[in-house]
Protein backbone atom coordinates (compact mmCIF):
# COMPACT_ATOMS: atom_id res chain seq x y z
CA UNK A 1 0.00 0.00 0.00
CA UNK A 2 1.61 3.72 -1.09
CA UNK A 3 1.33 5.93 1.97
CA UNK A 4 1.48 8.70 0.23
CA UNK A 5 -1.59 8.09 -1.74
CA UNK A 6 -3.53 6.63 1.39
CA UNK A 7 -3.05 9.92 3.41
CA UNK A 8 -3.58 12.49 0.96
CA UNK A 9 -6.89 10.93 -0.24
CA UNK A 10 -8.26 10.77 3.22
CA UNK A 11 -10.63 13.76 3.15
CA UNK A 12 -12.18 12.97 0.18
CA UNK A 13 -14.03 9.39 1.09
CA UNK A 14 -17.45 9.41 2.14
CA UNK A 15 -18.33 6.47 4.29
CA UNK A 16 -17.14 4.35 7.54
CA UNK A 17 -16.64 0.78 5.73
CA UNK A 18 -15.61 -0.52 9.41
CA UNK A 19 -17.61 -2.23 11.93
CA UNK A 20 -18.10 0.35 15.15
CA UNK A 21 -14.95 0.00 17.55
CA UNK A 22 -15.93 -2.61 20.38
CA UNK A 23 -17.19 -0.89 23.96
CA UNK A 24 -13.73 -0.44 25.93
CA UNK A 25 -13.75 -2.62 28.49
CA UNK A 26 -11.46 -2.47 32.01
CA UNK A 27 -11.80 -5.21 34.27
CA UNK A 28 -9.58 -4.89 37.02
CA UNK A 29 -7.08 -7.65 38.32
CA UNK A 30 -7.38 -10.22 40.12
CA UNK A 31 -6.41 -9.97 43.21
CA UNK A 32 -3.61 -13.82 42.69
CA UNK A 33 0.01 -12.72 42.37
CA UNK A 34 -0.22 -14.37 38.89
CA UNK A 35 -2.81 -12.07 37.46
CA UNK A 36 -0.68 -8.83 39.12
CA UNK A 37 2.75 -9.88 37.60
CA UNK A 38 0.72 -10.66 34.06
CA UNK A 39 -1.13 -7.40 34.45
CA UNK A 40 2.29 -5.77 35.56
CA UNK A 41 3.89 -6.37 31.74
CA UNK A 42 0.54 -6.61 29.81
CA UNK A 43 -1.52 -4.07 31.07
CA UNK A 44 -0.31 -1.72 33.69
CA UNK A 45 -3.14 0.74 33.10
CA UNK A 46 -6.22 -1.81 34.36
CA UNK A 47 -3.39 -1.81 37.57
CA UNK A 48 -3.10 1.24 38.42
CA UNK A 49 -6.95 1.12 38.54
CA UNK A 50 -6.86 -1.66 41.00
CA UNK A 51 -4.68 0.34 43.20
CA UNK A 52 -6.61 3.38 43.17
CA UNK A 53 -9.79 0.94 44.33
CA UNK A 54 -7.56 -1.61 46.44
CA UNK A 55 -4.71 -1.20 48.75
CA UNK A 56 -3.94 -4.87 48.85
CA UNK A 57 -2.99 -4.70 45.63
CA UNK A 58 -0.06 -2.35 46.59
CA UNK A 59 0.92 -4.52 49.05
CA UNK A 60 0.87 -7.42 46.82
CA UNK A 61 2.88 -5.52 44.22
CA UNK A 62 5.49 -4.34 46.95
CA UNK A 63 5.76 -7.88 47.87
CA UNK A 64 6.80 -8.77 44.36
CA UNK A 65 9.06 -6.28 44.28
CA UNK A 66 11.10 -7.37 47.87
CA UNK A 67 10.63 -11.05 47.15
CA UNK A 68 11.64 -10.98 43.61
CA UNK A 69 14.88 -8.58 44.41
CA UNK A 70 15.73 -10.98 47.02
CA UNK A 71 15.37 -13.94 44.58
CA UNK A 72 17.41 -12.28 42.24
CA UNK A 73 20.05 -11.85 45.47
CA UNK A 74 20.83 -15.66 44.67
CA UNK A 75 22.13 -15.37 41.42
CA UNK A 76 24.12 -12.55 42.96
CA UNK A 77 25.51 -14.36 45.87
CA UNK A 78 26.32 -17.73 43.65
CA UNK A 79 29.62 -15.82 42.67
CA UNK A 80 30.52 -16.17 45.69
CA UNK A 81 28.72 -18.66 47.25
CA UNK A 82 28.67 -19.68 51.58
CA UNK A 83 26.72 -17.58 53.82
CA UNK A 84 26.35 -14.99 51.34
CA UNK A 85 23.46 -17.03 49.96
CA UNK A 86 21.28 -16.40 52.73
CA UNK A 87 22.33 -13.04 53.23
CA UNK A 88 22.58 -11.15 50.00
CA UNK A 89 18.74 -12.25 49.52
CA UNK A 90 17.79 -10.47 52.65
CA UNK A 91 19.90 -7.25 52.30
CA UNK A 92 18.49 -6.91 48.69
CA UNK A 93 15.34 -6.99 50.48
CA UNK A 94 15.94 -4.56 52.93
CA UNK A 95 17.70 -2.34 50.46
CA UNK A 96 14.55 -2.29 48.24
CA UNK A 97 12.48 -0.86 51.39
CA UNK A 98 14.72 1.40 52.14
CA UNK A 99 15.39 2.74 49.34
CA UNK A 100 11.26 3.05 48.79
CA UNK A 101 11.08 4.81 52.05
CA UNK A 102 13.79 7.05 51.53
CA UNK A 103 12.42 8.09 48.15
CA UNK A 104 8.95 8.32 48.33
CA UNK A 105 8.26 11.72 49.79
CA UNK A 106 10.16 13.40 47.45
CA UNK A 107 8.82 11.43 44.28
CA UNK A 108 4.82 12.61 46.51
CA UNK A 109 6.14 16.36 46.92
CA UNK A 110 7.43 16.37 43.22
CA UNK A 111 4.18 15.54 41.95
CA UNK A 112 2.23 17.34 43.87
CA UNK A 113 4.53 20.43 42.49
CA UNK A 114 3.76 19.27 38.65
CA UNK A 115 -0.37 19.52 39.95
CA UNK A 116 -1.02 16.00 40.52
CA UNK A 117 -4.15 15.58 42.76
CA UNK A 118 -3.72 11.65 43.54
CA UNK A 119 -3.33 10.43 46.81
CA UNK A 120 -0.19 9.32 48.58
CA UNK A 121 -1.52 5.63 48.55
CA UNK A 122 -1.61 5.67 44.61
CA UNK A 123 1.86 7.35 44.79
CA UNK A 124 3.01 4.78 46.19
CA UNK A 125 1.26 2.29 44.13
CA UNK A 126 2.77 3.79 40.93
CA UNK A 127 6.48 3.54 43.14
CA UNK A 128 5.87 -0.20 44.16
CA UNK A 129 4.50 -0.92 40.38
CA UNK A 130 8.13 0.42 39.14
CA UNK A 131 10.30 -1.62 42.15
CA UNK A 132 8.32 -4.96 41.43
CA UNK A 133 8.80 -4.27 37.62
CA UNK A 134 12.46 -3.70 38.51
CA UNK A 135 12.59 -6.78 40.41
CA UNK A 136 10.81 -8.87 38.00
CA UNK A 137 13.24 -7.76 35.07
CA UNK A 138 16.15 -8.00 37.10
CA UNK A 139 14.90 -11.56 37.95
CA UNK A 140 14.52 -12.50 34.21
CA UNK A 141 18.00 -11.39 33.53
CA UNK A 142 19.52 -12.85 36.39
CA UNK A 143 20.73 -16.19 34.25
CA UNK A 144 22.41 -14.00 31.56
CA UNK A 145 24.20 -12.43 34.25
CA UNK A 146 24.53 -16.02 36.09
CA UNK A 147 26.21 -17.63 33.15
CA UNK A 148 28.52 -14.23 32.01
CA UNK A 149 29.76 -14.21 35.93
CA UNK A 150 29.88 -17.71 36.73
CA UNK A 151 34.04 -18.21 34.94
CA UNK A 152 34.75 -14.78 36.01
CA UNK A 153 37.53 -14.78 38.79
CA UNK A 154 37.18 -10.54 38.57
CA UNK A 155 35.09 -9.19 41.49
CA UNK A 156 35.01 -6.27 38.82
CA UNK A 157 33.46 -7.89 35.94
CA UNK A 158 31.03 -9.61 37.91
CA UNK A 159 30.29 -6.75 39.64
CA UNK A 160 29.58 -4.74 36.59
CA UNK A 161 27.86 -7.18 34.88
CA UNK A 162 25.40 -7.36 37.77
CA UNK A 163 25.20 -3.36 38.12
CA UNK A 164 24.69 -3.36 34.19
CA UNK A 165 21.67 -5.79 35.09
CA UNK A 166 19.81 -3.42 37.89
CA UNK A 167 20.72 -0.39 36.01
CA UNK A 168 18.63 -2.05 32.95
CA UNK A 169 15.78 -3.53 35.33
CA UNK A 170 15.58 0.24 37.06
CA UNK A 171 15.33 1.82 33.86
CA UNK A 172 12.44 -0.13 32.73
CA UNK A 173 10.89 -0.08 36.11
CA UNK A 174 11.62 3.92 36.50
CA UNK A 175 9.92 4.23 33.04
CA UNK A 176 6.73 2.50 34.64
CA UNK A 177 6.60 5.51 37.76
CA UNK A 178 6.58 8.13 35.43
CA UNK A 179 4.14 6.84 33.01
CA UNK A 180 2.15 5.44 35.72
CA UNK A 181 2.22 9.01 37.87
CA UNK A 182 1.48 10.91 34.65
CA UNK A 183 -2.00 8.79 34.14
CA UNK A 184 -2.63 9.09 37.88
CA UNK A 185 -1.95 12.74 38.12
CA UNK A 186 -3.08 14.08 34.57
CA UNK A 187 -0.41 15.75 34.02
CA UNK A 188 3.11 15.40 33.16
CA UNK A 189 5.51 15.05 35.84
CA UNK A 190 8.03 17.54 35.85
CA UNK A 191 11.75 16.93 37.39
CA UNK A 192 10.93 13.08 37.41
CA UNK A 193 14.03 12.40 35.26
CA UNK A 194 16.08 14.04 38.07
CA UNK A 195 14.26 12.06 41.06
CA UNK A 196 14.98 8.70 38.83
CA UNK A 197 18.65 9.74 39.31
CA UNK A 198 18.13 10.60 42.78
CA UNK A 199 16.57 7.15 43.42
CA UNK A 200 19.62 4.77 41.73
CA UNK A 201 22.18 6.81 43.28
CA UNK A 202 20.65 6.72 46.80
CA UNK A 203 19.72 2.35 45.53
CA UNK A 204 24.06 2.42 44.70
CA UNK A 205 24.47 4.42 47.77
CA UNK A 206 22.68 1.47 49.88
CA UNK A 207 24.26 -1.11 48.43
CA UNK A 208 27.35 0.26 49.37
CA UNK A 209 26.36 0.55 52.97
CA UNK A 210 25.37 -2.73 52.87
CA UNK A 211 28.37 -4.21 50.91
CA UNK A 212 29.62 -6.98 50.18
CA UNK A 213 26.70 -8.40 47.98
CA UNK A 214 29.16 -9.47 44.99
CA UNK A 215 32.19 -10.39 46.92
CA UNK A 216 32.85 -12.99 49.70
CA UNK A 217 31.19 -12.78 53.02
CA UNK A 218 33.50 -11.07 55.55
CA UNK A 219 31.91 -10.73 59.18
CA UNK A 220 28.12 -9.00 59.64
CA UNK A 221 28.63 -6.12 60.36
CA UNK A 222 28.46 -2.77 58.37
CA UNK A 223 31.73 -1.46 56.86
CA UNK A 224 33.61 2.31 57.12
CA UNK A 225 30.88 4.97 55.99
CA UNK A 226 32.14 5.53 52.14
CA UNK A 227 30.87 7.28 48.95
CA UNK A 228 29.56 4.78 46.39
CA UNK A 229 31.80 5.94 43.73
CA UNK A 230 34.89 6.10 45.78
CA UNK A 231 34.02 1.99 46.59
CA UNK A 232 33.46 1.40 42.76
CA UNK A 233 36.75 3.41 42.06
CA UNK A 234 38.33 0.99 44.61
CA UNK A 235 36.81 -2.20 43.57
CA UNK A 236 38.16 -1.47 39.74
CA UNK A 237 41.96 -0.62 41.11
CA UNK A 238 41.98 -3.66 43.11
CA UNK A 239 41.64 -5.75 40.13
CA UNK B 1 -8.57 -26.63 9.54
CA UNK B 2 -5.09 -26.25 9.25
CA UNK B 3 -2.91 -29.24 9.16
CA UNK B 4 -0.58 -29.55 12.57
CA UNK B 5 2.89 -30.54 11.79
CA UNK B 6 4.43 -33.50 12.62
CA UNK B 7 7.27 -33.74 15.52
CA UNK B 8 9.53 -33.10 12.76
CA UNK B 9 8.48 -30.56 10.43
CA UNK B 10 12.13 -28.85 9.73
CA UNK B 11 10.28 -27.31 5.98
CA UNK B 12 7.34 -26.55 7.57
CA UNK B 13 8.98 -24.44 10.39
CA UNK B 14 11.72 -22.80 7.84
CA UNK B 15 8.44 -21.67 5.82
CA UNK B 16 6.85 -19.77 8.46
CA UNK B 17 3.80 -19.86 6.79
CA UNK B 18 0.22 -18.65 7.42
CA UNK B 19 -0.78 -21.84 9.00
CA UNK B 20 1.75 -21.71 11.29
CA UNK B 21 1.78 -18.04 12.30
CA UNK B 22 -1.86 -18.59 12.67
CA UNK B 23 -1.04 -21.50 15.25
CA UNK B 24 1.34 -19.80 17.13
CA UNK B 25 -1.12 -16.40 17.12
CA UNK B 26 -4.01 -18.30 19.04
CA UNK B 27 -1.37 -20.65 20.96
CA UNK B 28 -2.74 -23.87 19.64
CA UNK B 29 -0.88 -27.01 19.85
CA UNK B 30 3.06 -24.77 20.75
CA UNK B 31 4.07 -27.44 22.61
CA UNK B 32 4.19 -29.55 19.31
CA UNK B 33 5.58 -26.62 17.40
CA UNK B 34 8.17 -26.63 20.41
CA UNK B 35 8.83 -30.13 20.20
CA UNK B 36 9.41 -29.96 16.55
CA UNK B 37 11.32 -26.69 16.79
CA UNK B 38 13.56 -28.90 19.45
CA UNK B 39 14.22 -31.82 17.10
CA UNK B 40 15.30 -29.58 14.34
CA UNK B 41 17.86 -28.20 16.21
CA UNK B 42 19.42 -31.23 17.85
CA UNK B 43 19.10 -32.96 13.98
CA UNK B 44 20.57 -29.43 12.28
CA UNK B 45 23.13 -28.21 14.58
CA UNK B 46 23.94 -31.72 15.41
CA UNK B 47 25.00 -32.42 11.92
CA UNK B 48 27.02 -29.27 11.70
CA UNK B 49 28.54 -30.09 14.92
CA UNK B 50 29.91 -33.34 12.86
CA UNK B 51 31.54 -31.06 10.20
CA UNK B 52 33.04 -28.82 13.22
CA UNK B 53 35.02 -31.25 15.08
CA UNK B 54 35.64 -34.21 11.77
CA UNK B 55 38.77 -32.61 11.10
CA UNK B 56 40.44 -32.94 14.11
CA UNK B 57 39.33 -36.89 15.15
CA UNK B 58 35.73 -38.74 15.03
CA UNK B 59 35.40 -38.20 18.76
CA UNK B 60 35.38 -34.69 18.42
CA UNK B 61 32.74 -34.93 15.66
CA UNK B 62 30.41 -36.77 18.01
CA UNK B 63 30.97 -34.34 20.82
CA UNK B 64 30.47 -31.40 18.22
CA UNK B 65 27.34 -32.99 17.98
CA UNK B 66 26.22 -33.20 21.24
CA UNK B 67 27.70 -29.44 21.82
CA UNK B 68 26.51 -27.39 19.27
CA UNK B 69 22.92 -28.12 19.84
CA UNK B 70 23.36 -27.71 23.25
CA UNK B 71 24.69 -24.00 22.93
CA UNK B 72 21.62 -23.63 20.92
CA UNK B 73 19.23 -25.32 23.48
CA UNK B 74 20.93 -23.53 26.54
CA UNK B 75 20.78 -20.03 24.78
CA UNK B 76 16.91 -20.19 24.45
CA UNK B 77 16.30 -21.66 27.70
CA UNK B 78 18.49 -19.02 29.69
CA UNK B 79 16.98 -16.28 28.06
CA UNK B 80 13.70 -17.37 27.83
CA UNK B 81 12.34 -15.97 31.14
CA UNK B 82 14.10 -12.28 29.90
CA UNK B 83 12.58 -13.00 26.65
CA UNK B 84 8.87 -13.53 27.99
CA UNK B 85 9.57 -10.16 30.32
CA UNK B 86 11.09 -8.30 27.36
CA UNK B 87 8.27 -8.70 24.45
CA UNK B 88 5.30 -7.16 26.69
CA UNK B 89 7.63 -4.56 27.95
CA UNK B 90 8.96 -3.06 24.32
CA UNK B 91 4.96 -3.05 23.08
CA UNK B 92 4.26 -6.47 22.09
CA UNK B 93 1.35 -8.12 22.93
CA UNK B 94 2.81 -11.82 23.35
CA UNK B 95 2.55 -14.70 25.92
CA UNK B 96 5.74 -16.27 27.31
CA UNK B 97 4.55 -19.31 25.62
CA UNK B 98 4.49 -17.35 22.00
CA UNK B 99 7.60 -15.48 23.00
CA UNK B 100 9.32 -18.89 23.27
CA UNK B 101 8.30 -20.91 20.77
CA UNK B 102 8.73 -17.92 18.21
CA UNK B 103 12.71 -17.98 19.70
CA UNK B 104 12.74 -21.76 18.68
CA UNK B 105 11.37 -21.35 15.72
CA UNK B 106 14.20 -19.00 14.85
CA UNK B 107 16.79 -21.11 16.10
CA UNK B 108 15.21 -24.06 14.42
CA UNK B 109 15.14 -22.00 11.12
CA UNK B 110 19.21 -21.68 11.64
CA UNK B 111 19.77 -25.42 12.69
CA UNK B 112 18.04 -26.33 9.18
CA UNK B 113 20.41 -23.98 7.55
CA UNK B 114 23.23 -25.38 9.33
CA UNK B 115 22.12 -28.99 8.48
CA UNK B 116 21.37 -28.79 5.20
CA UNK B 117 25.30 -26.84 4.85
CA UNK B 118 26.88 -29.46 7.20
CA UNK B 119 27.33 -31.93 3.60
CA UNK B 120 29.16 -29.17 1.73
CA UNK B 121 31.38 -28.38 5.13
CA UNK B 122 31.97 -32.63 5.58
CA UNK B 123 33.44 -32.17 2.17
CA UNK B 124 35.71 -29.45 2.47
CA UNK B 125 36.81 -30.35 5.60
CA UNK B 126 37.74 -34.04 4.73
CA UNK B 127 39.54 -32.56 1.61
CA UNK B 128 41.46 -30.41 3.74
CA UNK B 129 45.34 -31.60 4.68
CA UNK B 130 45.01 -33.26 8.27
CA UNK B 131 45.92 -32.48 11.55
CA UNK B 132 49.08 -34.37 11.26
CA UNK B 133 50.24 -32.90 7.89
CA UNK B 134 52.59 -29.76 8.56
CA UNK B 135 50.97 -26.31 8.30
CA UNK B 136 48.03 -27.72 9.76
CA UNK B 137 47.66 -24.36 11.90
CA UNK B 138 46.99 -22.34 9.01
CA UNK B 139 44.10 -24.72 7.73
CA UNK B 140 43.04 -24.78 11.32
CA UNK B 141 42.39 -21.18 11.02
CA UNK B 142 40.56 -21.30 7.78
CA UNK B 143 38.58 -23.56 8.96
CA UNK B 144 37.83 -21.78 12.06
CA UNK B 145 37.03 -18.63 9.85
CA UNK B 146 34.73 -20.70 7.43
CA UNK B 147 32.81 -22.51 9.84
CA UNK B 148 32.12 -19.03 11.90
CA UNK B 149 31.02 -17.60 8.39
CA UNK B 150 28.61 -20.38 7.42
CA UNK B 151 27.02 -20.09 11.12
CA UNK B 152 26.96 -16.24 10.94
CA UNK B 153 25.27 -16.40 7.19
CA UNK B 154 22.69 -19.14 9.38
CA UNK B 155 22.35 -16.98 12.17
CA UNK B 156 21.12 -14.39 10.14
CA UNK B 157 18.65 -16.14 8.45
CA UNK B 158 16.95 -17.19 11.55
CA UNK B 159 17.07 -13.48 12.96
CA UNK B 160 15.21 -12.70 9.62
CA UNK B 161 12.72 -15.47 10.10
CA UNK B 162 12.56 -13.90 13.80
CA UNK B 163 11.58 -10.81 12.55
CA UNK B 164 8.94 -11.89 10.08
CA UNK B 165 7.27 -14.02 12.55
CA UNK B 166 7.54 -11.56 15.34
CA UNK B 167 6.30 -8.32 13.11
CA UNK B 168 3.25 -10.87 12.21
CA UNK B 169 2.21 -11.72 15.45
CA UNK B 170 2.10 -8.16 16.62
CA UNK B 171 0.80 -6.37 13.87
CA UNK B 172 3.66 -3.82 13.47
CA UNK B 173 7.31 -3.59 12.23
CA UNK B 174 8.82 -1.31 13.85
CA UNK B 175 7.67 -2.95 17.62
CA UNK B 176 9.01 -6.31 16.48
CA UNK B 177 12.63 -4.83 15.31
CA UNK B 178 12.23 -3.50 19.27
CA UNK B 179 11.64 -7.03 20.51
CA UNK B 180 14.02 -9.16 18.13
CA UNK B 181 16.71 -6.13 18.98
CA UNK B 182 16.80 -6.78 22.61
CA UNK B 183 15.96 -10.78 22.30
CA UNK B 184 19.23 -10.50 20.20
CA UNK B 185 21.25 -8.27 22.15
CA UNK B 186 20.61 -10.92 25.36
CA UNK B 187 21.32 -14.40 23.34
CA UNK B 188 24.40 -13.23 21.84
CA UNK B 189 25.64 -12.09 25.30
CA UNK B 190 24.51 -15.53 26.65
CA UNK B 191 25.52 -17.25 23.35
CA UNK B 192 29.04 -16.27 23.24
CA UNK B 193 29.89 -16.71 26.93
CA UNK B 194 27.73 -20.90 26.30
CA UNK B 195 29.99 -21.44 23.15
CA UNK B 196 33.46 -20.21 25.34
CA UNK B 197 32.63 -22.68 28.32
CA UNK B 198 31.80 -25.58 25.95
CA UNK B 199 34.83 -25.17 24.15
CA UNK B 200 36.22 -26.98 22.03
CA UNK B 201 34.30 -27.31 19.03
CA UNK B 202 37.44 -27.49 16.49
CA UNK B 203 40.16 -29.20 18.93
CA UNK B 204 43.40 -28.45 18.66
CA UNK B 205 46.54 -30.63 17.53
CA UNK B 206 48.61 -30.26 20.81
CA UNK B 207 45.83 -31.41 23.12
CA UNK B 208 44.28 -34.79 23.67
CA UNK B 209 40.46 -34.87 22.36
CA UNK B 210 38.00 -34.03 25.07
CA UNK B 211 34.18 -32.44 25.81
CA UNK B 212 35.16 -29.81 28.10
CA UNK B 213 38.60 -28.06 28.11
CA UNK B 214 40.09 -28.55 31.33
CA UNK B 215 40.62 -25.21 31.72
CA UNK B 216 36.74 -23.85 31.02
CA UNK B 217 35.79 -22.24 34.01
CA UNK B 218 39.03 -20.47 34.13
CA UNK B 219 38.21 -16.81 32.85
CA UNK B 220 35.44 -16.29 30.01
CA UNK B 221 34.82 -15.35 26.89
CA UNK B 222 34.69 -11.46 27.92
CA UNK B 223 37.77 -11.81 29.85
CA UNK B 224 39.31 -13.15 26.92
CA UNK B 225 38.78 -10.29 24.65
CA UNK B 226 39.44 -7.80 27.35
CA UNK B 227 43.22 -9.75 27.75
CA UNK B 228 44.11 -10.03 24.20
CA UNK B 229 43.04 -6.88 23.73
CA UNK B 230 45.58 -5.85 26.56
CA UNK B 231 48.06 -7.79 24.85
CA UNK B 232 47.86 -6.94 21.25
CA UNK B 233 46.70 -2.66 20.95
CA UNK B 234 48.05 -2.05 24.69
CA UNK B 235 46.70 -1.33 28.35
CA UNK B 236 44.16 1.45 27.17
CA UNK B 237 42.78 -0.80 24.86
CA UNK B 238 40.35 -2.77 27.19
CA UNK B 239 39.41 0.74 28.03
CA UNK B 240 38.28 1.54 24.69
CA UNK B 241 36.69 -1.69 24.13
CA UNK B 242 34.32 -1.09 27.51
CA UNK B 243 33.75 2.21 26.09
CA UNK B 244 32.50 0.75 22.58
CA UNK B 245 30.75 -1.31 24.30
CA UNK B 246 28.98 1.25 26.31
CA UNK B 247 27.94 3.28 22.68
CA UNK B 248 26.75 -0.07 21.39
CA UNK B 249 24.63 -0.22 24.57
CA UNK B 250 22.75 3.03 24.45
CA UNK B 251 22.17 3.21 20.77
CA UNK B 252 20.62 -0.42 21.72
CA UNK B 253 18.45 1.62 24.58
CA UNK B 254 17.55 4.75 21.86
CA UNK B 255 16.49 1.84 19.29
CA UNK B 256 14.69 0.33 22.26
CA UNK B 257 12.92 3.90 23.87
CA UNK B 258 12.11 4.93 20.63
CA UNK B 259 8.29 4.94 20.54
CA UNK B 260 7.51 6.44 17.17
CA UNK B 261 5.40 4.44 14.89
CA UNK B 262 6.99 5.71 11.00
CA UNK B 263 5.90 4.92 7.90
CA UNK B 264 2.13 4.76 8.57
CA UNK B 265 -0.93 5.89 6.00
CA UNK B 266 -3.81 7.03 7.43
CA UNK B 267 -7.82 7.47 6.98
CA UNK B 268 -10.29 9.92 8.45
CA UNK B 269 -13.06 8.94 8.90
CA UNK B 270 -16.26 10.27 10.91
CA UNK B 271 -15.66 7.23 14.06
CA UNK B 272 -12.18 7.68 14.20
CA UNK B 273 -8.48 7.14 12.52
CA UNK B 274 -8.01 3.94 10.29
CA UNK B 275 -4.13 3.33 10.64
CA UNK B 276 -2.45 0.43 8.30
CA UNK B 277 0.82 -0.52 8.96
CA UNK B 278 3.15 -2.32 5.74
CA UNK B 279 2.01 -5.71 6.17
CA UNK B 280 -0.32 -5.53 8.96
CA UNK B 281 -4.52 -5.33 8.99
CA UNK B 282 -5.58 -1.60 9.30
CA UNK B 283 -6.96 -0.90 12.67
CA UNK B 284 -9.55 1.92 13.74
CA UNK B 285 -8.27 4.43 16.18
CA UNK B 286 -11.54 5.58 17.67
CA UNK B 287 -11.17 10.00 18.27
CA UNK B 288 -10.65 10.12 21.88
CA UNK B 289 -7.85 8.23 21.50
CA UNK B 290 -6.11 10.72 19.29
CA UNK B 291 -4.23 13.23 21.21
CA UNK B 292 -3.38 16.04 18.56
CA UNK B 293 -1.64 16.50 15.29
CA UNK B 294 1.51 18.51 14.31
CA UNK B 295 3.19 19.11 11.19
CA UNK B 296 6.71 18.57 10.73
CA UNK B 297 7.81 19.44 6.96
CA UNK B 298 6.35 17.05 4.85
CA UNK B 299 5.13 14.41 8.17
CA UNK B 300 2.11 14.43 9.89
CA UNK B 301 2.91 13.55 13.53
CA UNK B 302 -0.28 11.88 15.32
CA UNK B 303 0.04 12.03 19.22
CA UNK B 304 -2.31 9.08 20.26
CA UNK B 305 -3.85 8.91 23.96
CA UNK B 306 -2.05 6.32 26.35
CA UNK B 307 -3.07 2.85 25.71
CA UNK B 308 -3.29 -0.49 28.38
CA UNK B 309 0.53 -0.25 28.62
CA UNK B 310 0.41 3.41 29.85
CA UNK B 311 2.71 4.36 26.84
CA UNK B 312 2.18 7.44 24.07
CA UNK B 313 2.50 6.59 20.89
CA UNK B 314 3.61 8.68 18.37
CA UNK B 315 2.35 8.05 14.58
CA UNK B 316 4.20 9.61 11.84
CA UNK B 317 2.54 9.99 8.52
CA UNK B 318 4.66 11.02 5.78
CA UNK B 319 2.55 13.10 3.15
CA UNK B 320 4.07 14.17 -0.60
CA UNK B 321 4.25 17.72 0.20
CA UNK B 322 3.92 19.83 2.78
CA UNK B 323 0.79 21.83 2.16
CA UNK B 324 -1.20 17.94 2.06
CA UNK B 325 0.58 17.47 5.27
CA UNK B 326 -0.85 20.46 6.61
CA UNK B 327 -3.86 19.78 4.74
CA UNK B 328 -4.45 16.27 6.74
CA UNK B 329 -3.35 17.71 10.15
CA UNK B 330 -6.20 19.93 10.22
CA UNK B 331 -8.69 17.37 8.55
CA UNK B 332 -7.31 15.07 12.00
CA UNK B 333 -7.85 18.13 14.14
CA UNK B 334 -11.38 19.12 12.59
CA UNK B 335 -12.80 15.39 12.78
CA UNK B 336 -11.15 15.87 16.23
CA UNK B 337 -13.25 18.32 17.80
CA UNK B 338 -16.43 17.69 16.01
CA UNK B 339 -16.15 14.46 17.49
CA UNK B 340 -15.63 16.04 21.08
CA UNK B 341 -18.41 18.83 20.67
CA UNK B 342 -20.77 15.81 19.94
CA UNK B 343 -23.57 15.96 17.30
CA UNK B 344 -26.51 18.07 18.77
CA UNK B 345 -24.18 21.34 19.44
Amino acid sequence: MDGHEFSSDARALPADPLPPPPAPTTPLVEPGFGAILDALLRSPARLLGAVKEDGGTTTRLFAIGVIGLAATGVALASWSGGPQLAIVPLKLALLATLTALVCMPSLHVLSALSGGAQSIRETFGALSMGIALTAVLGLALAPIAWVLSAATSSLALAGTLYLAVFLVAAGFGLGLVRRALATSAGTSIRGLGAWSVMFVIVALQLATTLRPLVGAFDGAVLHDRTFFLAHFADCLGAS
Amino acid sequence: MTQRPSTFAPLALLRLDAAIVDRVRREDGLLELARSALVTIVLGAGAYGVAFGLWRAPEQAVFGAIKLPCVLVLVALLTAASSAVLAPLLGARLSPRQSIVAILASLAVTSSILGALAPVAIVFVLAASPITAPGHAAVAQSLVLAHTLVIAVAGIAGVLALLHLVARLVGSRPIARRVVLAWMATQLLTGAQLSWLLRPFLGRADRAVTFFSPDALDGGFFDEILALSAARFGALSPFVLGWIALVVAFWIGVALLDGADREVAVLVWPRGLEVARRGAPPELLPWPDVVGASVLGARVHVRLARDETLVVRTLEVPCRSPSLAADLARSIELSRARHALGPYR
